[in-house]
């Protein structure tokens, strides 16, 4: 048997935050040599655990002495701790998330480099490390430390230093999931062709099940600690046999057939401690039975894969097909929501030749930075324009400015008709936003329902009966006795909701979504996104939708603006600009998605 | 050199700062309660003695006046004259200097060679269970014993037994390194006690840090063997947090040794100043204050100085606008 | 990323992040604490171990059964002195920190908040008082005003002030770039209501830590000024005093200085580890090991 790495039947359990965690619930997986295979799950899915038990990474007494992890002939469990570090020097490579936190940040590259690979030979030898990844200038790569590196350069870097050695199986975690769209393809694109020219097994883990489709051979999907669905990745995708799979393939913004609901997964992911007898789908479930909750699933042989659920057999052909080709374009009539609402009589909010300029500071050598370079734009009342760009285009500043939260060098805002007054708190409650981090964007110490009512509260509205709040938990589809808990007894996606509900509190004419939904899982954005979708559609407040998501931007904008570099180079019907982008810019975003 | 332009900054920051300690040195003195004329003629003066006093001193003219004749004269090195003594501070300054200087030397050196390993050692080996409880007691006694128990009870054990080691009888080094190390082992070892807690605390978390960052999970990924971890990745990136420790333990200790030297009775800067404190010699406070103070600001802009160049994203925050 | 990428380190869960208790040997050292100081307020109260002032016996008599910490040199009993002087020490060193903790809060997160000049200014003042070395600003302060408790006090609060409001400035600073905040300068809050209802109350937990650190360093502060004589001044007794003359007589009898000494060292032992249980509880961190 050539496999290179086995998996069977693996459970890992520690202590953490005062309580036993158990990570990984009893999961398969085997990678062939030279096999490209993906593991796709969310948070809690236990799939980055699995990555480090590969490599025997996990703290002491999480995972059993006698359980079955063999890498490359070898059991990972029971070797010696030389044994261990030479079957990590020899035989595996690592990548992981965080590109230049993977970097020693006081030591320069090359020594780096020399560190892993001592009998290198010369600076020619490092130099090829280098090349292989496709990094331009490699010599002066060499020279620099990790934070002089842009994040794709880091990446590339630590992947050279992962493959330097030669590995059997490289193993990455999430190796793209900070870096930009485009960077992100070519580094993916760069690290699929190494493997396939040395020969290299990829264990890929990612949370983006169409990329991970598109890539590997083969897929498997965890949840709750357990590999549900594992097989060839056309076949995984074109045909799911576990509900989790499919409804993970209908809730991807990218995958949503033209002009339908995207549908999210409801529910909330699971809690890892090993208690919940069955499946722990079963609660999420749309197909669920009494037996779900009482019996765990054993592997059923459908399709030719291997699945972990009761009634897959029956469940056969009960979904419909998932296609990922190019969405046909939508007709003029279903591309805007209906026009419910006030429509206002001009422009809600209004940029003209707006300049942003951030200093460098009077000692610094550097030039000043030009944010913002004389952008124009305007949203109308009860529309929703989609802000598209990757980091550093300019995007949050463009936001910033529309909040009132940073004054332009040059140029004009207007709100209404009126330009911007000198004090925010004129604006009265007429203008919101909805930030990007659930983590902070509610105070830990106050109440949700307190948070929600602020905007009253400083406009001398005060809630006293609690109804407002109320009215709105409900409107954002959260239950009204949540108005008495803490933030951190909510989840993310509850979270964000109540972000919405307190930027609809006043009953603003215009609200700034700044990357609303990025920090959330797949499944959860989905949801997010549709409540965006109706709570405008029912309210008709103007908007401005900012995300690096293309995806998500078409799902819920009447009209695009992509920016680069500071400067809106197109604006668009969301429609006409799907399929017919003009700039050159616009079409590389397409093509990346 | 980038590098340069913030380290530059630095230096003048820290001069800033010394103007401004001098500045409050200055306004202390010169804005006690009763005057400056009473308190030093004693209450008993008259009218006569005090315009005399006034006129002599100069202590009618404008306050910036005042102030810029006192940094003149302490730029000449002349740093006034004690009053009990009648001698000039500075050379009294400059024999009591070496003395302080010795003790504080072998005290940072202790705390240094002891101190860091230990840290290093106790967050390598850091996981949880009964030890973690046990070390956290023994490094909290170790800065929960200020040094004048600490000294008195040293003082008192070996009072009664010798044990080869003196308390009093300051020899200087030149004359005779055996006693004189003897005569130093005592008060050099009170003031490491605390300042070797402190290094080993502060390395410790510092390497605990280190521990948890994505590279080290990169370099154990890759294989490599813990101490080469250590020694590679861990020391260079737990140096900062380390050498600021440094640099905080000198303030303690130019503090530590004001008591430690008032209880072995060495005579240095510190007993000198507290001398002076008691018999209201005020150009001795002014002037031994004053260099403390200094000797502080001069360690920090040292320690900038090393962190700059052992981190190098330091030179490159400094880059972007300052941190 | 957070949210997705999930690994065994990081104490993520799908329950959130929990009320985690202080550990037990931080719980024992605060109930160690409260104990020294209700021994030392009731005992004063009560007049545990008779009057301090009193002469009760032979001079420089050791430990027994009449009186369990000996006599001084003036044939007073140790226990109440002991107790006095704890109660003392305790006192003036808390007081101290208390308005050590409302500058230096006042201080941070008006300056962590604006930024700017409001930031520099405060840190440029705060720099000078740190330049010195806690003892000898004491020293100076005890000159300048005269030995006693207003010294004291005085220097305790000059003392702690520049860290204290250097960690909570920090801290200011950082809340007030979450979200939360811009949230609320969004929804147009006015900065009082800002800093009350958003900084201050997400900084609290850093205030407690740092009070507590302080008020162990006002309590070598004035300890170290009264064993110098610049402190607390006789008849009055602090622990410093205590040690001071246990200091003098230590020859001849121990006890006087061990008695005080055992005392105090168990005070700032308490502070320290609970000081340490508490931030360890606030600002959790995760250990790794090597292999």
């Amino acid at each position: 048997m050539t496999e290179l790495l086995n998996v069977r039947d693996l459970v890992v359990e520690y202590t953490a935050g005062g309580g036993r965690v158990r990570a990984v619930d009893g999961a398969d997986l085997a990678v062939a040599a030279g096999a490209t295979v993906g593991i796709v799950g969310e948070s809690g899915s236990g799939k980055s655990t699995l990555g480090l038990a590969v490599g025997g990474l996990l703290p002491r007494g999480a995972v059993p002495a006698g359980a079955e992890v063999t890498v490359d002939g070898l059991a990972v469990p029971l070797l010696a701790p030389a044994e261990l570090r030479r079957l990590r020097r020899e035989r595996l490579g690592f990548v992981f998330q965080d590109p230049v936190g993977s970097l020693d940040p006081t030591m320069r590259i090359g020594r780096q480099l020399r560190l892993v690979v001592p009998d290198a030979g010369g600076p020619a030898a490092l130099r090829r490390h280098l090349e292989r990844v496709r990094l331009p200038d490699p010599e002066r790569v060499l020279r620099s430390y990790p934070h002089e590196l842009s994040g794709g350069m880091a990446q590339r870097v630590a992947i050279a230093m992962a493959m330097a050695a030669e590995p059997r199986l490289l193993v990455a975690d999430e190796p793209t999931a900070a870096l930009d769209r485009q960077v992100r393809d070519q580094v993916m694109d760069m690290v699929f062709a190494i493997a396939a020219e040395t020969g290299t097994g990829l264990l890929l883990l990612s949370h983006d099940l169409p990329e991970v489709v598109r890539r590997c051979a083969r897929v498997a999907v965890m949840y709750g600690g357990r590999v549900v669905e594992e097989g060839p990745s056309a076949e995984v995708m074109a045909d799911p046999a576990h509900p989790y799979t499919a409804a993970l393939a209908r809730s991807a913004p990218g995958t949503a057939p033209p002009g339908a609901r995207i549908e999210p997964v409801r529910g909330r992911p699971p809690v890892l401690d090993g208690a919940a007898p069955g499946c722990s789908f079963a609660p999420r479930c749309a197909f669920s039975v009494v037996r779900c909750t009482e019996e765990r699933p054993r592997p059923v042989r459908v399709r030719g894969r291997d699945v972990l659920c009761h009634r897959a057999e029956e469940l056969v052909g009960a979904a419909p097909p998932v296609r990922l080709a190019p969405p046909a374009p939508r007709d003029g009539a279903a591309a805007r929501p209906a026009d419910a609402g006030t429509v206002g009589s001009g422009p809600a909010l209004e940029l003209d030749r707006v300049e942003v300029v951030f200093g460098a500071g009077p000692l610094s050598r550097r030039p000043d930075t030009r944010a913002l370079r004389g952008v124009s734009l305007a949203v109308a009342g009860g529309e929703m324009v989609g802000l598209v760009g990757e980091s550093g285009s300019g995007k949050t500043t463009l936001g910033a400015v529309a909040l009132g939260l940073l004054r332009p060098a040059a140029g004009a805002v207007r709100f209404d008709g009126a330009p911007f007054p000198k004090r925010r708190r004129s604006l009265a409650g007429r203008m919101q936003a909805v930030l990007q981090h659930p983590q902070w964007s509610l105070n830990p110490r106050m109440r949700v329902g307190t948070s929600i009512a602020e905007p009253l509260a400083v406009l001398g509205r005060a809630d006293r009966d609690g109804r407002a709040v109320r009215g709105m938990l409900d409107r954002v589809g959260l239950e009204s006795g949540l108005a008495d808990r803490y933030p951190h007894e909510l989840s993310g996606g509850q979270r964000q909701r109540v972000s919405i509900a307190r930027a609809l509190i006043t009953a603003p004419r215009f609200i700034v979504f700044d990357e609303a939904v990025s920090a959330l899982d797949v499944s959860v954005q989905a949801q997010i996104l549709n409540l965006i979708k109706d709570l405008q559609g029912e309210l008709g407040f103007g908007a401005l939708f900012i995300s690096h998501d293309l995806g998500a931007v078409r799902y819920v904008a009447d009209r695009i603006a992509v920016m680069r570099a500071g400067e809106i180079v197109e604006t668009a019907d969301t429609e006409v600009f799907w399929t017919a982008p003009e700039h050159e810019y616009s079409k590389q975003l397409m093509e990346a998605m | 050199m980038r590098f340069a332009s913030w380290w530059i900054g630095r230096v003048a920051s820290a001069a800033g700062t010394l103007l401004g300690v001098s500045v409050l040195i200055f306004a202390a003195v010169r804005f006690m309660p009763g005057g400056y004329a009473q308190i030093v003629l004693g209450p008993f003066a008259t009218p006569g003695e005090r315009a005399a006093l006034a006129a002599r001193y100069g202590l009618e003219d404008p306050l910036v006046v005042q102030y810029g004749r006192w940094i003149a004269s302490v730029g000449r090195g002349d740093f006034g004259t004690s009053l009990l003594s009648k001698e000039p501070v500075a050379a009294e300054l400059v024999q009591r200097l070496p003395v302080t200087a010795e003790l504080a030397v072998l005290a940072a050196v202790a705390a240094v060679l002891v101190g860091v390993p230990l840290g290093v050692l106790t967050a390598v080996r850091s996981r949880d269970g009964g030890g973690a409880a046990a070390g956290r007691l023994a490094s909290g006694l170790g800065v929960s014993v200020p040094e004048f128990v600490l000294g008195s009870l040293l003082v008192f054990v070996f009072s009664r037994y010798a044990l080869g080691l003196t308390v009093g009888g300051y020899v200087p080094f030149a004359a005779d390194p055996g006693a004189n190390l003897r005569a130093m082992a005592l008060p050099a070892t009170v003031l490491a006690v605390a300042a070797t807690t402190a290094v080993a605390r502060t390395t410790r978390d510092a390497v605990m840090n280190v521990l948890t960052e994505q590279y080290v999970t990169a370099a154990v990924a890759r294989g490599e063997p813990p101490w080469f971890i250590v020694r590679h990745h861990v020391l260079r990136n737990a140096a900062v947090p380390v050498v600021i420790v440094l640099t905080v333990i000198t303030a303690s200790l130019l503090g530590g040794a004001l008591i430690v030297e008032y209880l072995f009775d060495l005579p240095g800067v510190g007993s000198y100043i507290v001398q002076a404190v008691g018999r209201r010699d005020y150009a001795v406070v002014q002037a031994g204050v004053l260099l403390a103070a200094t000797v502080f600001i001069l360690m920090n802009v040292i320690a900038d100085f090393v962190v700059g160049v052992v981190d190098p994203r330091l030179g490159a925050a400094a880059r972007n606008g300052g941190v | 990323m957070g949210t997705r990428t999930w690994s065994p380190r990081r104490r993520t869960g799908a329950g959130g992040a929990g009320r985690r208790r202080i550990d037990l040997l931080s719980r024992a050292a605060l109930a160690c604490l409260v104990a020294l100081a209700a021994v030392a307020a009731l005992g004063q109260a009560a007049g545990l171990g008779g009057d301090p002032a009193e002469i009760v016996g032979g001079r420089l008599l050791p430990p027994g059964p009449e009186w369990w910490l000996g006599t001084d040199s003036l044939g007073r009993s140790m226990v109440p002195r002991v107790i006095e002087g704890v109660g003392t020490t305790l006192l003036l060193s808390s007081s101290a920190v208390l308005v050590t903790a409302a500058l230096s809060t006042l201080l941070g997160i008006v300056a962590g908040y604006r930024g700017g000049a409001v930031n520099e200014a405060v840190l440029r003042l705060v720099d000078v008082l740190y330049a010195f070395p806690s003892i000898v600003l004491a020293v100076l302060v005890a000159a300048v005003i005269g030995p006693g408790r207003t010294a004291a006090l005085a220097s305790i609060v000059l003392v702690t002030v520049p860290l204290m409001t250097r960690v909570v400035r920090a801290a200011a600073a950082s809340v007030a770039r979450r979200d939360y905040v811009t949230a609320a300068v969004i929804s147009g809050a006015r900065t009082p209501r800002i800093l009350l209802r958003h900084i201050l109350v997400n900084v609290s937990g850093t205030v407690a830590v740092q009070g507590t650190y302080a008020l162990s360093v006002g309590i070598l502060v004035e300890g170290g000024l009264s064993f110098l004589g610049l402190g607390v001044q006789p008849p009055e007794s602090s622990l410093g005093v205590l040690i001071q003359q246990g200091g003098v007589y230590m020859v001849a009898a121990p006890w006087l200085l061990l008695g005080p000494g055992v005392v105090l060292v168990a005070a700032m032992l308490s502070i320290n580890v609970f000081g340490d249980g508490l931030r360890d509880r606030l600002e959790p961190r995760e250990s790794r090991s090597l292999t």
